[in-house]
């Protein structure tokens, strides 16, 4: 069997914000085709990590490698080349509110390849029908659907370019179990039919154990802890330990002030 | 006794000069680096504005939502400001010509107080308070909820698709709005002079366009494409360098109205100056 490939590899990725470190050297390998779930407190600096892979945020230090070659920094034309490797599902969809639910999802695809509207619509239509949505909600707008809703038409938008990697920051906050679990199905099977590296940020244990093949813990800047989604309950360290079972005693301390 | 607790109390007091002065050059310390970040800042905005102007494609379908909303939504606004301002011109003027029988200089006053000052002036502040803040609330509101960073990860560069649509409507848009507003506010000095004041609507109108010359009415539309400029950036500006939550888009909203008014004030005397016809 052959050796995954590494997707993306980081090396030593430091982030400060003033005086707050966020990310402290911080060194990480996505293999190909994984689906990786990165699980840890809030503000630990997970979705900072997402945003300096993709360049939203700029990192101070590190490198950052697509398929081998380096992306720390890019700029202008090879910038916009490297983000169509990606596409992502933001923590609170990120919708437009003055365009259609069918433009929101085709808004990607139209800015790189030249479509009538009718073509555009068509694709919108059956891609939204693929997150299990009526036709009916194309003509809507974001403002009008539910949370639920919303999030599964920031998955058709994510999914309609086929992406080679798809990013999900935290895919199931503050749905209910039954709509989380929909959403967890999805991220699965699109990752599954688009045969596309995943990266999810959560704290909800169980979406990760539904997603994840694996699992990476970020803690005080750096990943302490990256394994098989198997051996997380073995893992035999205390900070997974605590993390997943939602202990309030134990090496990770409460930060009660900011 | 007395003299040690009096060199204690002089050591002290002199202590608490120092650290208040030191407070001081501090404080002035801190709001020139701000001053000079925040320059920086928006020339570095300014640049990337103009790279996006010379780089096709456009966003037309968003140039053309915004000169309908900066242009032609803004026109009721303008107008009832311009309406009422050129009525009490013209009753304002009467009360002060009037007392030297130069009643008959009232239609040139209305129509150049209007064309080269009032009617640029008032229209850009409304323009500040109405599209300024809606621009600075709508790019805001998206850069906390990750719109921007979403537009991003779309293949849209967010100041071609935001910002340079709503800064070329703002250039475009406010001379014509002024010149609208002119032509309103001269109508309602007529209509005051003629109605109330008395004057022969003939003479009226001969009056105001005897002493009126092209450079008069250009000199405005000059100040009026000034301010647009002034409003969207400063609109756009500070939406797009909003902090997060509900209260940095309120800080986004009046940052973009203070700066836009003042902004126009001091332009507006840059402007004056500059065009001043002895």
């Amino acid at each position: 069997m052959a050796k995954p490939k590494v997707k993306i590899a980081l090396k030593n990725i430091s982030k400060s914000f003033g005086k707050k470190t966020v990310l402290d050297k911080l060194s990480l390998d996505i293999m190909e085709g994984d689906s990786l779930v990165i699980m840890g407190g809030s503000g630990t600096g997970k979705s900072v990590l997402l945003k300096c892979i993709l360049g939203l945020v700029k990192a101070d230090h590190g490198s950052i490698k697509l398929n081998g070659d380096e992306c720390f920094n890019l700029r202008g034309k090879s910038y916009e080349k490297f983000l169509t490797h990606f596409s992502m599902l933001f923590q609170g969809s990120a919708l437009f509110d003055s365009i259609t639910v069918w433009e929101n999802v085709v808004f990607g695809l139209r800015q790189t390849k030249q479509m009538t509207n009718a073509e555009a619509q068509e694709i919108a239509i059956e891609t939204i029908g693929s997150v299990g949505l009526n036709k009916e909600v194309a003509f809507s707008y974001p403002a009008e659907l539910s949370g639920g809703m919303q999030r599964r038409v920031a998955i058709a938008r994510a999914i309609v370019t086929k992406p080679e990697i798809i990013f999900f920051d935290e895919p199931t906050a503050g749905l209910d179990p039954i709509i989380s679990n929909v959403i967890n199905e999805m991220i699965v099977d699109c990752s599954k039919k688009l045969g596309a590296t995943s990266v999810t940020i959560t704290h909800d244990i169980n979406s990760a154990r539904k997603i994840a093949k694996n699992v990476a813990m970020i803690h005080g800047g750096k990943i302490i802890w990256a394994g098989p989604i198997e051996q997380m309950d073995k893992s035999g360290n205390d900070y997974v330990e605590q993390f997943i079972h939602g202990q309030t005693k134990g090496p990770i301390e409460l930060q009660i002030k900011g | 006794m007395s003299r040690t607790l009096f060199n204690l109390k002089r050591g002290s007091s002199l202590t608490d000069f120092l650290t208040l002065m030191l407070h001081f050059i501090a404080s002035i310390g801190r709001l020139t680096l701000l001053f000079l970040e925040t320059t920086g800042k928006l020339g570095i905005f300014v640049g990337n504005i103009f790279r996006q102007l010379v780089s096709p494609p456009y966003p037309w379908s968003q140039l053309w939502r915004q000169v309908i909303e900066i242009g032609y939504l803004s026109l009721p606004v303008v107008g009832l400001t311009a309406l009422f301002s050129g009525m009490v011109l013209a009753l304002q003027s009467y009360t002060g010509f009037s007392r030297f029988s130069a009643e008959g200089a009232i239609a040139t006053v209305v129509v150049l107080s209007m064309t080269r000052e009032l009617g640029p002036v008032l229209a850009g502040l409304m323009v500040a308070g109405r599209i300024g803040a809606s621009i600075a609330a709508e790019i805001a509101t998206m850069r906390v909820t990750e719109q921007i960073d979403a537009l991003t990860m779309l293949s849209t560069n967010p100041v071609k698709y935001l910002v340079l649509p709503r800064v070329i409507a703002g250039i475009t848009m406010l001379p014509v709005l002024v010149l609208i507003a002119d032509i309103i506010g001269v109508f309602g000095g007529y209509l005051v002079s003629t109605l109330k004041l008395g004057f022969s609507q003939g003479t009226y109108l001969t009056q105001t366009l005897k002493h009126l010359k092209a450079d008069d009415v250009i000199s405005g539309l000059i100040k009026a494409s000034a301010f647009g400029f002034i409003i969207t950036l400063m609109g756009c500006y500070t939406g797009f360098h909003a902090k997060r939550g509900a209260q940095g888009v309120g800080s986004a909203t009046t940052n973009a109205v203070v700066a836009g008014s003042i902004l126009i004030l001091i332009c507006n005397y840059i402007l004056t100056s500059l065009l001043f016809d002895k």
